[in-house]
């Protein structure tokens, strides 16, 4: 592996995980009564953004290195199930993320100005679900990276 | 302002809906069909970045597109189903490479 697809590797995983953390923060926060909407807006913003770099960075690596050098070190090796579910699920449901992370900025951005509580429910909800889908692509990871 | 950022919520939410249903049939008939998946490949040089790419399209042709529209609906109602979308989604997507995986399909 080159030393540019190492970088665009490490900024996937770092940028990916950050993300998955500022949901985290968002939740704790929505689960509030009164939470800071400007706080939390700008930080689930952020999360857009990291996303988007993690996509965009995990794209150039999959799709010049991982299929050709990895994927086949994988299914010959004790864990091609590593590849077969993990990898095949992961790369998959990730492509779904950034919308979620756009859709949940969008909504605190929208509760900064029209405090309701019926919405910041919703929204607590729907950022759970990114934090799961976010948790379990990042194990996923973890699976693929020790296949190998 | 606020009517503007409300029916930006809603049609980036509805639009969520769509592309993770839209990104479920796809990998699952791209899986199941390998024209499809030879198509993918042909047209966008891999076949996850087709399906990234016309998630892409189709997120941002029906946010701009929604957005120009007003609704009554509540938007936490809204949100709420996009959450549902989003899990019956992953669900699918896990769920068929599962079987795969088993050889089941």
């Amino acid at each position: 592996m080159t030393i540019a697809l190492a970088a665009l590797l490490i900024t996937h995983v770092i940028t990916g995980i950050v993300a998955i953390g500022i949901h985290n923060v968002v939740l704790m926060h929505l689960l509030k009564r009164t939470p800071n909407y400007v706080f939390i807006s700008r930080i689930a913003w952020s999360a857009v953004a990291l996303f988007l770099v993690s996509w965009a960075t995990s794209a150039y690596y999959y799709v010049t290195y991982y299929g050709t050098a990895v994927k086949p070190r994988i299914l010959a090796g004790d864990m091609p199930f590593a590849h077969a579910f993990f990898m095949e699920t992961k790369e998959h449901i990730f492509l779904v993320l950034p919308f979620l992370a756009i859709s949940i900025a969008l909504c605190t951005s929208y509760l900064r100005t029209n405090p309701d509580d019926a919405l910041r429910k919703s929204t607590a909800f729907l950022t759970l679900v990114a934090l799961c889908i976010g948790a379990a692509t990042a194990a996923a990871g973890v699976i693929v990276s020790g296949s190998v | 302002m606020m009517n503007s950022l409300a029916s930006w919520v809603r049609s980036t939410a509805i639009a969520s809906i769509a592309t993770a249903l839209m990104l479920a049939i796809l990998i699952v008939a791209a899986e199941e069909s390998p024209a499809l998946k030879e198509w993918l490949k042909a047209t966008f040089y891999h076949h996850w970045l087709g399906k990234g790419a016309l998630a892409l399209g189709l997120f941002a042709l029906l946010c701009v597109a929604l957005s120009l529209q007003r609704s009554a609906a509540r938007l936490s109602r809204i949100i709420f189903f996009e959450a549902v979308a989003v899990i019956v989604s992953t669900g699918i997507i896990a769920g068929f490479f599962l079987l795969h995986l088993l050889k089941l399909i």
